[in-house]
């Protein structure tokens, strides 16, 4: 768990990140949105102490991360950055290696660790891990720089704007990605984005930044549908907030026994989706299945509307 | 409100300033040739003088560690470099009445060390003011003319170099003379050239591999044997070609030395010129050319514009090189500065060196000066 | 191309060096009537070695100050000094090798010893301004990600910034030694033993056989310390990773 004790940095007097207190809960991952200079970056930074603090504390685990040293603290906490800052004279494995490096693994283990990361990431560590960072594409280069913040297993990930550099369609497979592997991990992610989609999409929680201040920290449910400030309604957008809904909830959710035609949809499928898909196809109910083709009932139109009304 | 932060650069610089009174002010020599005897600052200007001084420069240590304005420090260093000029002048004048008509009185280490902690002191501050042309412009004029007034009035005219040149004044005019037209010649010659080399390999990429490289090595090769080497060829052409002679080629002098200036000044213009064609931004090119504009309008309206801050940047590496260089073609007979700085070598003369070294020095410093305020008007980033 | 590049310098070189009589033949139409074509006044090999010694004694001594100035200013604690010493770096340009030579004289009297000062001082700024460069143009993200993945900042210069910044500066040093060994050749004016001497014997006998092979040998050496500082270059981006591999 991530806890933010009134955590204030001051540039020349101006407050740059004003008086936040927070808590992130352990494995779960939180989205903090904001324009650029609002101090999300910033707030970031403070985690891991790329900023040290004027004023306030970052608890870790109930451990003030002041007190730890800088070096420890930040072997522990997995970072990606917009552009991931791979280093260029290193092959994708020892750029993924260089945290357990530091640490003193056995070369073995740090082999096997390596290979074992790239094939989560979906990459062939046949082909890719001989790479320079000059030879990987965009969606490449993303991938090993996650997989950098991973290696040493770190209770904490911290990501900056980590899909900010990818084309809109690389983008959308990365943030699937994303959301897949972090149910594996069980890892603690604060991610800071400018894009409220990638947010609501990605988050378990969202905090919605401004001026250096939380104007709402919420679960995606709330942010969408009670938006604390005009300027959170602004960001959410007031056209299409029904449809966002039904974004954020599983088809699983709404699943009943009965009977339906035609082609499935898949049990971890979203509501809209499973919505457009009954409107293109003329269709008032689909049946639903399981990852593996299994049925486990249907999903009616009336249920998502009511849902949608909610 | 609370303990003014001390410059910490002044705080080292310091050093050296209160160190200086500790050495030698000034050379003192029977003759021209004789080694110099150190003089102090006592010896030369008596001790309420050298009091004021020692007392101005504790003052001055400490206002710089306090004072952070770089305009401010800037008119106190400005006002400090005058006055140890001043006193160095007097000094010079004072040690010289008692002494025979052949003493020479030279600065010596600690007026040096002193005077050049001052001057980068100096142009520190200015370099923190982030000055823009129009500044820059005004810090040249006032430093030359400062410069031509200490000179015109006679200040320094104690001081050895000064009684050097004026033995050799007109040799020292025609060196001048030599010295500009190799260097500048050169550069001219260069200019005319390599830029049309440079748009011709910009344009067929075949070319640029070999001309690049052929010129690098030219300007591998060490001065003096390319100096040298050409003397074989002028010579030959010299004896053979009918009124080559008579046109001024000959195997020595001025001739292989320009030539040899000018081979050294290719690589940067034609290298620069390539890189900076190269570095017109396609978009640019391509509504140029989307919007009609025939090949050479192109060249005139875009290309040459955009590429010109880089080409003045090739100039001043050329033009600082040439002043540099033109002074080893004193050994192959061609003139300039050199002159005086080999012939002070033979004779262990340093006041003859520093006749050549001087104004060599200067004129490669104004002329890089006024290259970088050419090159800040033109858009481009100045040194 | 390359290879044959290679084998023409070394071949020359070594010839001049070694086997200076093969050359007579070449040299005699230039020598005049009756004088020597080949200079015999010391041994060409001798005068390469102190030649190369002068280069060696400035060289690492430049190198080594050049370098850990470039260091001092890119850290933090260095880096109120950083806009002196670019404009120091700036002026000291503007000082022609021959006039540094010059002023050592008086300094140090004749010999190798000023030449040595001369080579030393003016080798500083070539490789300052290169390592100056190479140290800065290390991308912003890559020292934060060397930062944030825990390196200590010492580890952050050895391990990243270093690496990153050598093939700048190698060229750096290229530069340097290509300046050196020229001012060297002017170092015999104040009786350095260097190849030089074998030119100015040359031109103040009036014997173009002497300048021809002082001016071929010493061109020669540039060049092939050249191409050998460039092969060190292509050899430190291959190993950092920043040149594209060559196809197979």
């Amino acid at each position: 768990m991530i806890e933010l004790q009134a955590l204030t940095k001051t540039y020349g007097g101006r407050p740059v990140v004003d008086e936040v207190s927070a808590r992130f809960a352990r494995g779960t991952l939180t989205a903090i949105v904001g324009s650029s200079g609002s101090g999300k970056t910033t707030l970031l930074r403070m985690i891991n102490r790329l900023v040290e603090p004027t004023s306030g504390r970052v608890l870790i685990d109930g451990q003030d991360a002041g007190r730890i040293p800088e070096v420890s603290l930040r072997q522990g906490i997995g970072y990606v950055i917009q552009g991931y800052g791979l280093f260029p004279h290193w092959t994708a494995a020892r750029n993924i290696g260089v945290v357990p490096t530091l640490l003193g693994w056995p070369e073995a283990r740090i082999a096997a660790r390596v290979t074992e990361l790239l094939q989560m990431l979906q990459l062939d560590p046949a082909e890719i891990a001989g790479r320079y960072p000059h030879q990987l594409s965009g969606g490449q280069a993303q991938r090993i720089g996650v997989a950098r913040a991973l290696a040493a297993r770190p209770d904490v990930l911290l990501m900056d704007e980590p899909f900010g550099a990818l084309d809109p369609l690389i983008r959308r497979q990365a943030q699937r990605d994303l959301a897949q592997i972090r149910r594996q991990l069980g890892t603690t992610i604060v991610l800071v984005t400018h894009d409220m989609n990638e947010a609501l999409y990605l988050g378990d929680a969202i905090a919605v930044m401004r001026h250096g201040r939380f104007e709402q920290f919420d679960t995606p449910d709330r942010i969408i549908r009670a938006p604390a400030t005009a300027f959170v309604a602004d960001l959410v957008g007031e056209t299409g907030r029904a449809l966002r809904l039904l974004a954020l909830h599983p088809v699983g959710s709404l699943s009943r026994a009965g009977e339906a035609e035609g082609e499935p949809v898949d049990v971890a499928a979203s509501l809209s989706d499973a919505l457009a898909e009954m409107i293109w196809t003329g269709r008032d109910r689909l049946p639903v299945t399981d990852a593996q083709g299994q049925r486990l009932g249907i999903v009616t139109r009336e249920d998502i509307l009511a849902r949608g009304r909610e | 409100m609370s303990v003014p932060r001390i410059d910490r650069l002044s705080a080292v610089m310091a050093l050296p300033l209160l160190a200086s009174p500790a050495l030698t002010a000034f050379g003192f020599r029977p003759n021209r040739i004789a080694p110099p005897q150190p003089r102090t600052w006592a010896e030369a200007i008596g001790w309420p003088l050298t009091g004021a001084l020692l007392a101005g420069l504790v003052l001055l240590a400490v206002a710089l560690l306090l004072l952070r304005r770089p305009g401010m420090r800037l008119l106190l260093l400005a006002g400090a470099l005058a006055a140890l000029v001043v006193l160095l002048g007097r000094g010079a004048v004072l040690l010289l009445e008692q002494a025979a008509p052949a003493a020479r009185v030279s600065p010596g280490a600690g007026f040096w060390l002193a005077a050049g902690t001052l001057l980068l002191l100096l142009v520190d501050a200015f370099a923190r003011m982030r000055p823009g042309p129009a500044a820059r412009a005004a810090l040249l004029a006032c430093a030359v003319a400062g410069v031509a007034v200490l000179l015109g009035s006679g200040t320094l005219a104690g001081l050895s170099v000064a009684a050097e040149f004026r033995v050799r004044a007109d040799a020292f005019h025609r060196a001048t003379a030599d010295h500009l037209v190799l260097a500048f010649g050169s550069f001219l010659a260069a200019l005319v050239f390599g830029l049309p080399t440079g748009l011709a390999i910009q344009r067929h990429p075949g070319l640029r591999g070999p001309v690049l490289n052929l010129l690098t090595l030219i300007q591998t090769i060490p001065s003096i044997a390319l100096f040298g080497i050409l003397i074989v060829p002028l010579a030959w052409v010299a004896a053979h070609v009918p009124g080559a002679a008579d046109a001024g080629i000959k195997g020595i002098g001025t001739a292989p030395a320009l030539i040899a200036l000018f081979l050294y000044s290719l690589l940067p213009i034609v290298a620069n010129t390539v890189a900076g064609l190269d570095a017109v931004p396609r978009a640019v090119t391509e509504a140029a050319r989307g919007m009609g504009m025939t090949e050479a309008r192109r060249l005139w309206w875009i290309d040459l514009p955009l590429t010109l801050p880089v080409i003045l940047a090739a100039a001043r590496i050329v033009l600082v090189q040439n002043i540099g260089l033109a002074t080893v073609g004193a050994l192959i007979g061609s003139g300039g500065y050199g002159t005086f700085i080999f012939q002070g070598i033979g004779q262990t003369a340093t006041d003859l060196i520093l006749l050549g070294v001087i104004p060599t020095v200067a004129l490669a410093f104004l002329t890089s000066s006024i290259m970088d305020l050419l090159i800040a008007l033109s858009g481009g980033q100045p040194q | 191309m390359t290879a044959l590049r290679w084998i023409i310098l070394i071949g020359v070189t070594g010839g001049l060096i070694l086997f200076p009589a093969l050359f007579e033949p070449l040299l005699r139409p230039f020598a005049p009537a009756g004088g020597p074509a080949i200079y015999d006044r010391a041994s060409l090999a001798s005068l390469t070695v102190s030649h190369l010694a002068l280069v060696a004694l400035a060289m690492i001594p430049s190198t080594l100050i050049a370098l850990s100035l470039a260091i001092l200013v890119t850290r933090p604690a260095g880096a109120e000094f950083l806009p002196m010493a670019r404009v120091l770096a700036n002026i000291g340009q503007t000082f022609p090798p021959v006039a540094v030579l010059a002023l050592s004289v008086p300094l140090l009297g004749f010999g190798a010893r000023p030449t040595v000062l001369a080579l030393f001082l003016y080798g500083l700024l070539p490789i300052f301004e290169n390592a100056l460069a190479g140290l800065r143009a290390v991308p912003g993200s890559v020292l934060l990600s060397g930062k944030a993945m825990g390196m200590t900042p010492r580890q952050v210069l050895a391990q990243v910034e270093m690496p990153l910044a050598l093939p700048l500066i190698l060229e750096g040093i290229r530069i340097s030694i290509v300046i050196a060994l020229s001012t060297a050749t002017i170092g015999s004016t104040v009786a350095a033993r260097s190849l030089g001497e074998v030119i100015i014997a040359g031109l103040t006998s009036n014997n173009p056989a002497y300048v021809i092979q002082g001016g071929v040998l010493t061109g020669c050496i540039a060049v092939l310390l050249y191409d050998a500082f460039g092969l060190l270059i292509e050899i430190a981006k291959r190993l950092t990773g920043r040149e594209p591999q060559q196809a197979a």
